[in-house]
């Protein structure tokens, strides 16, 4: 009884005095070189996302093949309506450039790869693989395939940059809703998600639009549903992001196009 | 039998977050408290050295470009550890 007591004794002191200094390292690797940083966490998760994506492919092995095949038919025939729809908004963008010249087209960019996202990232950041070799900068625009704002560039090193994305927990982004353009203060909720608040008298109902300032009026996102007492001033909005961003493969970054709301003031304070 | 267990959670609990969602790497550094008081802090710690960035949580207090909420979690969670081994082992020894 007395071994087993002296053997757990010595044990836990050892055992908290380990962790203690791994966390006092990791935060001030973390605080002293933040680009070293940044540079030397990416690969670690890039290899950690294919180690868990092994699973998710042995695990996908055990699906119904009826399952799979109809589900491959489904998207087939979306592809077909998408790829007609395309065609014609094509077209249209087309003559709307030649009437009112291609302003923003072709706008310079650098597609990254994402690294890490949430919900492996914590907090709605992203990892990706682009930085300041690529003319990256702190600050700038990150975008969505089809130019769906997401945030902006936060922290950087050689080959890797961290984005927060517009949605981040608390932070407010100045916004438009649906066809009248009334001005609301999205609140990122996490998870792609943003409430805000309209006043009651606004005519605004579930599947509206909300678009964010940018080389026009970009879409971020789409009211889910509505809700407040009926004696409230205000009603708060539930806005579902125009993507989710744990499907995010690839970003595009617009070196010196400025940062969102309140993420604008974030990036360039000291 | 009881290092079988404890150690590949405590590494688990340590490597979760460059692996697994969030989520899970909270409930692993929660099982590992179990053995492992301090596992949560150094959980929390990792989380937001590999993920946190300016703006990405609320501003509170200390922290006006956000506070790191996964630290302040796994520093609670410990603390809560520390009181319940803490009384665990007063009950044992009383007992």
């Amino acid at each position: 009884m007395r071994r087993i007591s002296s053997r757990k004794g010595s044990r836990v002191p050892l055992a908290a005095l380990l962790l203690g200094a791994l966390a006092a390292l990791l935060a001030l690797a973390r605080l002293a070189f933040p680009s070293a940083f940044l540079a030397a966490e990416a690969p670690l998760l890039s290899a950690g996302g294919a180690f868990a994506g092994s699973f998710g492919g042995v695990s996908a092995g055990f699906e119904s093949a009826r399952a799979l095949e109809e589900q491959r038919a489904a998207l087939a025939a979306q592809n077909a309506a998408l790829e007609e729809e395309n065609a014609v908004l094509s077209a249209k963008l087309a003559d709307l450039a030649a009437l009112v010249g291609a302003a923003g087209a072709g706008a310079p960019g650098v597609a990254a790869g994402v690294v890490a996202r949430p919900p492996e990232s914590a907090y709605d950041t992203l990892i990706v693989a682009a930085g300041t070799g690529d003319g990256v900068a702190a600050g700038d625009a990150v975008y969505a395939a089809g130019g769906i704002p997401l945030g902006s560039v936060t922290a950087l090193s050689g080959g890797y940059a961290r984005v927060t994305l517009l949605s981040a927990e608390g932070l407010s982004t100045e916004a438009w809703l649906g066809p009248a353009r009334e001005p609301i203060t999205l609140v990122g909720q996490s998870g792609g998600a943003f409430m805000a608040e309209a006043p009651k008298s606004a005519s605004t109902t579930p599947g509206e639009e909300v678009y964010v300032a940018g080389p026009g009026s970009l879409p971020i996102g789409t009211v889910a549903g509505r809700a407040g007492a009926a004696s409230a001033p205000f009603d708060t909005l539930y806005i579902r992001g125009a993507l989710n961003p744990a499907s995010l493969a690839m970003v595009l970054i617009r070196p010196g196009a400025p940062a969102w709301g309140s993420l604008a003031a974030t990036t360039s304070a000291p | 039998m009881r290092s079988a267990v404890s150690r590949p959670l405590l590494a688990l609990a340590l490597l979760g977050p460059l692996l697994f969602p969030w989520p899970l790497c909270a409930a692993l550094a929660l099982a590992a408290a179990f053995y492992y008081p301090f596992a949560p802090a150094v959980a929390g710690v990792i989380l937001d050295a590999l993920y946190f960035s300016r703006g990405a949580a609320p501003s509170w207090g200390l922290w006006p470009h956000g506070a790191p909420l996964y630290t302040l979690c796994g520093l609670a969670a410990t603390f809560l550890a520390l009181l319940v081994h803490r009384f665990v082992e007063t009950s044992i020894m009383t007992s």
